[in-house]
């Protein structure tokens, strides 16, 4: 190397040196971004289905009627949804996803398996896999109905045989604390809490969202992950303090924080009160058991048209 | 550079000083709010803002405020100053500013604090009225949980950044209480932003047109050799 080049070279270095440490000290802003795990938009307004007067266990699933369950989708449709959340895939169930799209269903539709080892959903899991956003296997029942090392075994092979985003559902505390919370955020493509201010005596509409921003804004914080919650909604009857007005109060103010987050649920589920030993249970709904629409849903209607 | 001792000890010197505003959690303990009492204490904090999931998230070290989750569509990086003050009778005063780019762009913000009791609310200044929070517990595993105490946090859901009043026995009317002055600039609370850039920017040029002459005095004293 001549001297002239050793000179050049050296200058060269003190100039990258200078420039360096212009880059550490004095770019505010610039650094590493970290990547936001994949998932699902939900940018559409969605809603958790399940048929009326069924339960979601592979028999009660099975005696949901087609007819029954496209009159439902129909209204659920003309109220504004765009997006659904199933839980089952048995009988007529397994066929909601594409049914969905054919009436024009065009947000994200995610596709329930309740019973991780059941045959008969995940054979129509597959065959829906065109017509759905992503997979949610298991609903609260980790290491109850089925072990952790059971469901991730089935949503690996589930993620791996159709290329889309796989996830499971538990109460967002179990995200947060519990012999369960790590498995979650580590096996979840992405997180889809259940979290209802009911259950944390939450009762006031206001009071109700702050609790659901709370736990969701902890949890993204904690976890780094896209974070949507499965199940939000009050009970409308059952239970002092409910109604459909807090209803409609609740889902205006929980809009506002843009959480993201499906509206729970479709319809009035009657057996959740005998079953479950709750009478709110069974009044969840924005439809009543019969098909009858409640007041959030003319409230969806009016602030559509203004939009 | 064992030629140049002064030179070197100047180019440490300027290297070391750290702008202002620019350590990642800073503190400076005084009279932060003009007009307090001599007994007031507080604390001045820089939190730095990470991407967290759709939300931006920085942990605080020395206030009430343990961590901060903003939801600022846009904004992927950038930091809050958090002052606090703990007045002699006991109430805590907080304002949490950022700079414009970053305060215009948040449409929530939830902040996490460590209260001593669950009986405390936080006031929040407002769009001129006084809006009162009663914080959410929440129970999260203590090695997940920030809080050494025992894994419990306290939550409020606020409009944004601002003036806030940490209370423990609330007074029945919230707006009685005095509105620490609103400032939501960084750059004016501790010099930040792009403010700080012009003290290594000049420290820059300098050591470049040291280096420079360095370079060509050790090339003249080669050839000399030669």
């Amino acid at each position: 190397m001549t001297d002239a080049a050793r000179c050049w070279f050296g200058r060269l270095r003190a100039v990258a040196l200078m420039a360096a440490a212009l880059g550490v000290t004095a770019v505010p802003g610039v650094g590493t971004r970290t990547a936001v795990p994949s998932g699902p938009s939900f940018s559409a307004l969605t809603i958790g289905y399940h048929p009326s007067g069924q339960a979601p266990s592979t028999r009660g699933a099975a005696a949901a009627g087609r007819d029954g369950i496209e009159r439902d989708l129909r209204a659920l449709r003309n109220a504004g949804f765009q997006g659904l959340v199933t839980y089952a895939a048995a009988g007529p169930l397994g066929g909601v996803p594409q049914l969905a799209r054919e009436l024009g269903f065009q947000g994200t539709v995610i596709m329930g398996i309740w019973d991780p080892l059941s045959a008969e959903e995940w054979d129509q899991a597959l065959a829906q896999a065109r017509y759905v956003d992503g997979y949610c296997v298991g609903n609260e029942g980790l290491g109850v109905r089925y072990p952790p090392e059971v469901l991730e075994q089935r949503m690996a092979q589930l993620r791996s045989a159709t290329g889309r985003p796989v996830t499971t559902s538990e109460p967002i505390d179990r995200y947060l604390r519990g012999p369960h919370r790590r498995w979650l955020i580590a096996h979840s493509d992405w997180l889809f809490p259940i979290a209802h201010p009911y259950w944390a005596d939450q009762v006031e509409p206001r009071a109700a969202v702050d609790w659901l921003v709370a736990h969701h804004d902890l949890l993204v914080a904690r976890s780094g992950r896209a974070v949507v919650l499965k199940e939000a909604g009050v009970p409308t009857a059952g239970v002092p303090g409910y109604s459909e007005q807090a209803q409609v109060r609740f889902f205006a103010l929980l809009e506002q924080t843009r959480v993201p987050f499906v509206h729970f649920e479709a319809y009035d589920q009657p057996w959740k009160s005998v079953t479950r030993g709750h009478a709110a249970e069974a009044y969840w709904g924005l439809f009543r058991s019969d098909g009858a629409p409640k007041e959030v849903v003319s409230w969806l209607e009016s602030r559509r048209a203004t939009r | 550079m064992k030629r140049f001792p002064a030179a070197a000890a100047m180019m440490g010197a300027l290297l070391a000083v750290p702008p202002a505003g620019a350590s990642s959690v800073g503190a400076i303990n005084g009279t932060l709010f003009s007009g307090g009492s001599a007994a007031d204490t507080g604390a001045r904090e820089r939190i730095e803002l990470e991407p967290a999931g759709t939300l931006l998230t920085g942990r605080a070290r020395i206030s009430s405020v343990e961590r901060i989750a903003l939801l600022a569509p846009g904004v992927d990086r950038g930091h809050l100053l958090l002052r606090e003050i703990e007045l002699a009778d006991g109430r805590r005063s907080l304002l949490l500013s950022a700079a414009p780019r970053i305060a215009s762009k948040i449409e929530r913000a939830t902040l996490f604090m460590r209260l001593p009791s669950a009986h405390w609310v936080v006031d929040e200044s407002a769009g001129g009225q006084v809006l009162r929070h009663v914080p959410q517990r929440i129970a999260a595993d203590a090695e997940l949980a920030d809080s050494e105490a025992n894994g419990e946090l306290f939550a409020v859901a606020v409009r944004g950044l601002g003036p806030f009043w940490l209370l423990d026995k609330p007074t029945p009317n919230a707006a009685a209480h005095p509105v620490p002055a609103e400032e939501h600039s960084a750059r004016t609370l501790l010099g930040a932003d792009a403010g700080h850039a012009w003290l290594p920017i000049a420290a820059a040029l300098l050591l470049l047109m040291l280096a420079h002459a360095g370079s060509a005095w050790v090339h003249r004293t080669e050839g000399r050799n030669d």
